[in-house]
């Protein structure tokens, strides 16, 4: 007898310890309750059948075995997702009046209903008053809404602060060469894309940088450029042969393709003075050049200032300088 | 009386608010909600690479500016992404700046076959998340989602959608500069294969 009780006994603590829930997984489906599924449409993780949901209450398993409070744990989804992963708005904050309301109106419309009950003396006076017009009343409410809705608006404005929606304007001087460069490689079948190559090019060309901007420059000629885009590429591209490799021929070949596209173009004149008095040691054909640059009525005052200078120094027939 | 009339026109009043301020901001999706990271600590989390040479702790990356994209193959504007992270990657290769491509959901050989259509960089480190552990660390919403995580740590930027190169350049600019974090949304997120 005492061995058939101790045996069902047995029998029970066993069946008891296999078959009783998990004290651990509860808690998880407890948190995984609060939480709203970030994919989903006002479900929870734990209801959820999605893959993120399923990731997120492994992660919450996960939590509860390393030991940390729900707390902890409930902080680190916020944390990660902001407050609109829980699926009762915080009783703190912007969300305290979605507790508040609900028992101010309840208070609010149970005096309404027991002053309605209520007996009451109505003063002398007030029965003189006349009642609203349905005009004036129809006023009033709208002024109501439309005050509650600056109020609203100027609340939803203090929601989205430290959000960009819409980026600043992008300053292009601001742009780095790097991003240019990304832009382009991504770019690089679009034909509108000529312009901000040949922008970049110029930033190189300026820097000195000849070898980055050599591949550009050469990309603006085989892109079917306009003629002013092609004349400031050659004029660069010839300049470029001549400074990096002192090839001069060569450059004055491209830069008069240049002046073809462009024939007045002072930059163009210049850089062509500049090869022709320093590589071809000619003072008098630079000096023509220079000269044909003071004729342009729009030059910038100091570059005026230097060109003249350079024209002078030809004139009296010095090697370049 | 008069005291409950003009309660009750309180009432009214913040109700029309509440529910102006409630329809504005809730009614959106979810994904555009700011993302409490910005101008805190990056998470601390560790991934494994791709090609399965080890792991890769991403607060150890030493860069002034780390660019974290979480993409999948079955995500179809991280097809039209992919170029304009490559070439900035590539084009910014010279500087102080890690990008980091963690794929969400997504299996090695479908991840392999999208690189290999839709481009890869030499410069970016392409991560596994098993179990979406990076995921949920960051609070992605949905796919497309870039982090930009600044010299010190924090989360500077969040580009919810498909960014472009110039967009992406300029927001590394923009972090190498110091500029304030903020968010940018450019476009829609998928949460799944089947959107």
């Amino acid at each position: 007898m005492s061995w058939t009780l101790t045996a069902a006994l047995a029998v029970f603590v066993v069946a008891a310890v296999f078959l009783a829930p998990d004290p651990a997984e509860d808690r998880a489906r407890a948190l995984g309750e609060r939480i709203r599924c970030p994919v989903c449409q006002g479900e929870s993780i734990a209801d959820s059948p999605s893959d993120p949901a399923r990731d997120m209450m492994n992660l919450i398993r996960a939590r509860v075995d390393e030991g940390r409070t729900d707390q902890q744990i409930i902080e680190e989804l916020v944390g990660a997702f902001s407050g609109s992963v829980l699926l009762d708005p915080p009783v703190a904050g912007a969300t305290l009046w979605l507790w508040i309301l609900p028992v101010l109106a309840v208070g609010v419309g149970g005096g309404l209903v027991l002053s309605r009950f209520r007996p009451r003396k109505v003063p002398q006076s007030r029965l003189s008053r006349p009642a609203p017009t349905p005009l004036k009343r129809t006023a009033m409410g709208g002024m109501v809404v439309l005050a509650a809705g600056a109020i609203a608006m100027a609340t939803v404005g203090q929601f989205r602060q430290g959000r960009v929606d819409n980026l600043a304007p992008i300053d292009p001087a601001n742009i780095s060469n790097e991003t240019l460069e990304a832009v382009i490689a991504a770019n690089r079948d679009d034909p509108q894309i000529v312009g901000m190559r040949l922008a970049l090019a110029n930033r190189y060309f300026e820097d000195g940088d000849y070898q980055r901007a050599f591949p550009h420059y050469e990309a603006v000629i085989e892109a079917e450029p306009t003629p002013i885009q092609a004349g400031a590429a050659l004029t660069r591209l010839g300049w470029m042969v001549f400074d990096g490799n002192g090839e001069v021929e060569l450059a004055i070949d491209l830069i008069d393709q240049a002046l073809e596209a462009m024939p007045e173009d002072p930059f163009a004149l210049y850089l062509k003075g500049r090869v022709v008095w320093c590589g071809r040691d000619d003072p008098n054909g630079a000096a023509v050049l220079f000269g044909q640059v003071l004729a342009a009525p729009d030059l910038e005052p100091d570059v005026r200032v230097s060109v003249e200078t350079d024209l002078a120094t030809a004139q009296a027939g010095s090697s370049c300088q | 009386m008069r005291v409950v009339r003009w309660l009750a026109s309180g009432m009214v009043f913040v109700s029309v608010g509440l529910a102006i301020v409630f329809t504005t901001r809730f009614g959106n999706d979810p994904v555009v909600v700011d993302s409490p990271l910005l101008g805190q600590p990056a998470p601390a989390i560790a991934l494994p690479k791709l090609d399965g040479q080890g792991t890769v702790d991403l607060n150890a990356i030493d860069a002034d500016v780390v660019v974290i994209n979480f993409f999948a193959s079955w995500c179809l504007p991280c097809r039209e992404e992919q170029p304009h992270l490559v070439a900035t990657a590539n084009a910014f290769a010279d500087r102080s700046v890690q990008f980091v491509s963690i794929a969400y959901r997504n299996d090695p050989a479908d991840i392999a076959v999208f690189l290999e259509e839709y481009g890869s960089s030499p410069e970016t480190l392409y991560l596994l998340d098993p179990g979406g552990r990076a995921a949920i660390a960051y609070g992605v919403f949905g796919i497309p989602e870039t982090f930009v995580i600044g010299a010190d740590g924090s989360v500077i930027r969040k580009i919810v959608g498909a960014a472009d190169a110039l967009l992406l350049g300029s927001t590394i600019d923009a972090v190498l500069a110091g500029e304030e974090p903020g968010q940018v949304v450019v476009g829609e997120t998928f949460t799944g294969p089947d959107g």
